[in-house]
């Protein structure tokens, strides 16, 4: 089978999968389950071979295809895999099995539509990193929106109501405004080349006045910092992530929030380099406040599931970070990063999940000595603590490290040039290593030792569905944090892309005079 | 000019018009000899009436502009596509709303012989090449609509409701009217391609033209229902009853979308600087007036009413960019808004039962646990109204801005866009409402076979044109190219 | 000044009053009757154009049918217009100033030159034996015969609407029904029961 057909298998087989749990009969939520389940192996599977079909060695999209849609508009139906999106897409496909297992227990109300609900997120978060055309980029992104808002608002907690319209009225307006930008970009790039198309290429060749630039990276960036999410633009992250239900705050936290810097790295810089050059400075300090006050945050909550909420700010930071520091060890370490975290935060979201299944409340307080009582979930909680943390071996070190290298060979970089100031962010951005340390270690420690107790005790440790799911998670973990050649490998065209891409001026080179088609001729 | 000479060449362009108003007067009659329990016969001869002539006026054109009655009427690509969408409409409109009418003893030949003469005067406005034929379509139109909202006699709100929309549509028409005499004063002529020919020409007076330019715009912002002119809008959509106001939320738009390209855009495109503006002041309050008042509202029918007024909004800006692009996709925008509205009202039509209504917010509580396939189709309503994608609702907006866009008005695009956020909060609140509450009792839906299946392939129309709208946007494109 | 220009100026100050009054007078039947005298000289007016048919029509027509209908269905149906009127006044300065306002800008528009009288020059008098009336009994079924058709189908969705609006059943009103009364026969009314000598009632007639 062609890889295209096969990325496209990948991408619709959960649309397959909708419609398959829509004909279940009412009452057989095993089958839902089970069909659920396999559907989402079978998509892992295949997006492996895909992974392992994808040839480093090739710059630009692979396993694409491409089709007319909108032929007023220029709009294509065009996908594929490149450098940006393989790693993601393969995360994605991971995660998917391990939500509707991790569920499983968890979700007894309307069980059809949450599973259906899930299939509709899978397929929108696919098909947001495989769309290689801005239109169908901004369809997949914003009909992510819908399936998110109803699962936190139909199986969320106490507050849900309030925690999911909050999600959606942010996002949608970040949203918004970046389609106002959209408009404004194809719109400029056939007035100065008479060409109408949303396609990624094509806009990349757009040349844009630098204040132009300036008010299109601001609209597309407030619309990727609020899904990042960057402080300031972060106070929905943690209502959402405390309603949402176990599957909810997986997803959101292992593949959502990469929407947004992979927004960043796909469109928002490479789009408009000139004007990120020159917000390099506030974005690098936006990133780093981000690290600081997210960890600083996650040390002083009593509530497990906004710890690791807010330590998933700031992790981001790095990734941020990472992206602007236009170093490509920097940048590589960025998207390791990224998958890292959609890793880590995924599995201890899981466990959060698990223990509250047992206990019902999520008060800090309320838990100590889980070592002991609890031994099996102990160790797993303790590896992914450890490599939240970044230990090395783990995937944290390696994205951390990259991003803490990348920023500071930035800092050397500018400090040639005779501006500290990169190098004092950097500095700075070590700090957040240290925090993240003392945050996740007064968790485990609270969590895991001292007094033995657990309300509504005794309670059972894993069952194999549970581990069977946090040892996939831990393996992944161990294999991005000892072998991350071959995805860093996968990655690394790409990472050289954006920053050619970034570095490189793309102002217009004349005023617009009468070398470039008027834009009557054009049309 | 001296003999009176009708050939059968000179009407076959308004065969369509002839037919339904033939077959109007046969259902008006058929009526006397039906006795009440044969109502549904009747029923189905006006169906099979706007079927038919539907068939007609898609057949009956090529692609060229046949202008017959001595340049009263004209037949084109456009008018083609409105009158059957208008038709359709109708007709979608009359299925949906057979329940409702046959409880309250509403289902007459009455209602259906006016419905049937309401949708004569659309194909009249929407073929109108003069403006007297437009102002009596718009008429006809009107007076079938006024007396439909009247017809439920032991309404007092419907009475209420119809005396407001009667006295205010005739000040519209009023200020219609009185526009028009000062063009005809400017031009010399009421005939729409001479007033265009004449208006740039030396014997024209370009600011008495300009004068009446502004009571036509402000008589069609009333029949639009645009801010500051929307005052009947709630209270007729809340008042009528609910078939009455899904047959006045749905066809006529289309009806009013011909009427305004037919003045603003066909025989005042010379003074297009002056309506731009205008327009795009009826725009911003529209939008801004229709999103921020409807969060307030419980009433779902009154909720509508005031997105139907932030939509004529975004329709207008889409006018307003004075380009063939901005008017195909205004045109796509009035269709789409128009299938939106059926399935909307169609659900409220749904929901009714002996004693209710279900035309407030709260009656939609919980009703994912009553029909998951129903909740499904107003949830794609709601998000397809709120310009959420995937639904068309989504593609619809998106052209309209970028048309203004084009147009050179970004500072309107941004305000349309932050305005559409704010709006999509009433709809989400519809959503939660359906899908995150519990109801408050656990009856079944009801309603016949028929309208269940029409209004599920209603849904799953705005959807598929959400993800497959080319086909629908071009016929849109080169219906406008064609006319104009 | 022509005779015609000062016929023109007085007919159309009586016209503007008249409208005036027609909207502030109190009475119902007041206001009617000044309907009537701006009927009246709006026909001046026409006259003044050379168009007699119409002004003739406009007496004809709306003074001496409309009119009189409506001063019968004032007269007959008794509303209390007073109560209609009542947030005149509290909306008064408000509705008064807006219409200040347009009235300015419609003067300023109006000044310009465009609107005197070399704007608009009286087209003149018709060559002799121009009829007016026959001109438009010709254009009125040729040239305008799809309005004209579209007039008379408007008139037949008011017939329509009129009856539909007035002819009903009241369900708090009782009706006779002759043909029913007529037809009612012995048979139909009357029952005849043994009377049983234990019960000793007698049978309910119906």
């Amino acid at each position: 089978m062609a890889d295209s057909t096969l990325l496209s298998l990948v991408l619709y087989l959960p649309v397959a999968g909708m419609f398959a749990v829509a004909a279940v009969p009412a009452g057989r939520e095993g089958a839902v389950r089970a069909l659920t389940l396999g559907a989402m192996l079978l998509q892992f599977a295949l997006s492996l071979v895909l992974y392992a079909h994808f040839d480093p060695a090739v710059p630009g999209l692979q396993a694409a295809t491409h089709a007319p849609w909108i032929p007023a508009w220029g709009v294509t139906y065009s996908i594929g895999l490149d450098g940006y999106n393989i790693l993601l897409v393969l995360l994605t496909t991971f995660l998917g099995p391990l939500v509707t297992a991790g569920a499983f227990s968890a979700i007894t109300k309307d069980v059809k539509l949450f599973y259906a609900m899930v299939f509709l997120i899978q397929f929108a978060m696919l098909g947001t990193f495989v769309a290689q055309d801005l239109f169908l980029f901004y369809l997949f992104w914003e009909t992510m929106l819908i399936p998110m808002f109803l699962m936190i608002g139909i199986w969320g907690g106490e507050r849900r109501i309030y925690a999911t319209i909050k999600f959606f009225l942010y996002t949608a307006f970040g949203s918004i405004l970046m389609l106002a930008a959209v408009i404004y970009l194809v719109y400029s790039l056939w007035a100065t080349t008479g060409i109408t198309s949303f396609a990624f290429a094509d806009l990349y060749k757009a040349r844009l006045p630098l204040e132009a630039q300036q008010w299109l990276l601001a609209a597309f960036a407030l619309s990727f910092a609020i899904k990042v999410p960057m402080v300031p633009f972060h106070t929905w992250l943690p209502d959402a992530h405390v309603e949402a239900p176990t599957a909810g705050s997986v997803i959101l936290a292992g593949v959502l929030l990469k929407m947004g810097t992979y927004g960043f790295l796909k469109l928002g810089f490479p789009l408009f380099p000139d004007a990120t050059r020159l917000a390099v400075p506030l974005l690098s300090t936006l990133a780093v406040v981000s690290i600081v006050y997210g960890a600083c945050l996650a040390l002083v909550q009593e509530d497990i599931k906004k710890i690791i909420a807010y330590s998933s700010i700031s992790h981001l930071g790095y990734v941020m970070l990472g992206l602007v520091s236009l170093d490509l060890l920097g940048i590589q370490g960025a998207i390791v990063q990224m998958v890292s975290h959609g890793l880590v935060a995924a599995g201890l979201f899981l466990m959060v999940g698990m223990i509250y299944e047992r206990c019902h409340t999520r008060e800090l307080a309320a838990y100590g000595g889980l070592a002991k009582l609890l031994p099996v979930y102990s160790v797993f909680f303790l590896i992914l603590t450890l490599a939240s943390v970044g230990l090395p071996t783990t995937s944290g070190f390696t994205g951390e490290f990259l991003v803490l290298m990348g920023a500071f060979a930035a800092g050397w970089r500018d400090s040639a040039g005779g501006s500290s100031y990169a190098l004092w962010v950097a500095a700075a951005a070590v700090s957040g290593v240290v925090l993240g340390a003392l945050y996740m270690l007064r968790f485990a420690q609270r969590f895991l030792f001292g007094a033995e107790r657990v309300p509504h005790g005794p309670v059972g440790d894993l069952n194999l569905r549970e581990g069977a799911i946090l040892a996939a998670i831990v393996a992944a973990v161990f294999w991005l944090g000892l072998f991350p050649d071959s995805a860093m490998k996968r990655t690394e065209l790409a990472a050289r892309e954006y920053q050619e891409l970034v570095s490189a001026p793309r102002q217009p080179v004349t005023k617009l005079t009468g070398t470039l088609p008027a834009p009557e001729a054009a049309r | 000019m001296n003999t009176a000479t009708f050939s059968l060449a000179m009407l076959a362009p308004a065969f369509p018009e002839i037919a339904l108003l033939a077959l109007a007067c046969v259902l008006l009659l058929a009526d006397l000899f039906v006795s009440g329990r044969d109502r549904h016969a009747v029923f189905w001869l006006a169906i099979a009436s706007l079927l038919a002539c539907a068939t007609l006026a898609g057949a009956i054109t090529g692609n060229a502009s046949a202008v017959t009655f001595h340049g009263m009427f004209v037949a084109d690509p456009m008018s083609q596509v409105l009158k059957v969408a208008a038709l359709l409409a109708a007709a979608v409109t009359l299925v949906y709303g057979r329940t409702w009418l046959e409880r309250h003893g509403m289902l007459s030949g009455e209602f259906l012989s006016l419905s049937l003469f309401a949708s004569l005067g659309m194909m009249v406005m929407i073929s109108a090449h003069h403006f007297l034929t437009l102002y009596l379509g718009l008429e006809l139109l009107a007076l079938c609509l006024y007396a439909m909202v009247a017809l439920e006699r032991d309404s007092v709100r419907a009475t209420e409701a119809a005396m407001k929309y009667f006295v205010l549509g005739a000040l519209a028409s009023g200020m219609l009217l009185y526009g028009m005499s000062m063009l005809y004063g400017a031009t010399g002529s009421l005939d729409i391609a001479r007033v265009a020919a004449s208006l740039g020409g030396a014997g024209s007076s370009a600011s008495l033209a300009a004068f009446g330019l502004v009571f036509v715009v402000a008589g069609i912002a009333f029949k639009l229902g645009a801010v500051p002119f929307h005052m009947w809008i709630p209270d007729v959509y809340q008042g009528a009853a609910t078939p009455t106001t899904l047959f006045i939320g749905a066809a006529p738009k289309i009806a009013a979308f011909a009427f305004v390209m037919r003045l603003l855009a066909q025989a005042l495109g010379g003074l297009g600087a002056d309506w731009q503006q205008m327009l795009a002041i009826l725009a911003v309050a529209s939008i801004g007036l229709g999103n921020v008042v409807a969060i307030a509202q419980t009433n779902l029918k009154r909720m509508l009413a005031y997105s139907a007024i932030s939509h004529m909004g975004f329709l207008l800006l889409g006018i307003l960019a004075g380009t063939d692009n901005g008017y195909a996709s205004a045109m796509f925008y009035v269709l789409t808004y128009v299938l939106m509205t059926l399935a909307a009202f169609g659900m409220i039509l749904l929901l009714a039962r002996a004693g209710f209504e279900a035309e407030e917010l709260e009656d939609f509580r919980g009703l994912n646990r009553r029909s998951r396939w129903f909740a499904f189709v107003m949830l794609v309503v709601a998000f397809s109204l709120a310009g959420i994608p995937p639904a068309v609702g989504f593609l619809a907006k998106l052209a309209v801005l970028q048309a203004a866009f084009e147009a050179g008005y970004g500072w309107l695009v941004v305000y349309a866009v932050v305005m559409s956020v704010v709006g999509a909060f009433y709809y989400l609140r519809l959503v939660k409402l359906m899908y995150m509450d519990e109801p408050a009792g656990e009856l079944a839906i009801g309603g016949r076979a028929d309208m269940r299946l029409l209004l599920s392939v209603n849904a799953v129309a705005v959807l598929a044109l959400g993800i497959v709208p080319g086909p629908l946007m071009d016929l849109c494109a080169r219906a406008v190219t064609a006319s104009l | 000044m022509s005779i015609q220009l000062l016929a023109f100026y007085c007919c159309a100050a009586i016209l503007l009053l008249a409208a005036l009054r027609v909207i502030t007078a109190g009475n119902p039947v007041h206001a009617a009757l000044w309907l009537v005298l701006a009927f009246f000289t709006a026909a001046g007016l026409w006259l003044l154009l050379y168009a007699e048919f119409l002004a003739v029509v406009l007496v004809l027509v709306y003074v001496g049918a409309v009119m009189v209908l409506f001063l019968f269905v004032v007269m007959m149906l008794d509303v209390n217009f007073d109560k209609l009127r009542e947030g005149f006044w509290r909306h008064a300065p408000l509705a008064g100033g807006i219409g200040l306002l347009m009235a300015l800008e419609m003067a300023l528009v109006l000044a310009s030159r465009e609107f005197g009288a070399e704007g608009a020059p009286s087209p003149g008098a018709p060559p002799a034996g121009y009829s007016n009336t026959k001109e438009l009994g010709r254009i009125v079924y040729t040239d305008y015969v799809f309005p004209f058709e579209l007039a008379a189908v408007v008139l037949l969705v008011a017939i329509v609407a009129a009856i539909a609006l007035t002819l009903r059943r009241r369900k708090e009103t009782r009706y006779q029904d002759p043909a029913g009364q007529l037809a009612a026969t012995k048979a139909g009314r009357l029952r005849i029961v043994k009377d049983a000598p234990a019960g000793g009632a007698a049978g309910e007639g119906e």
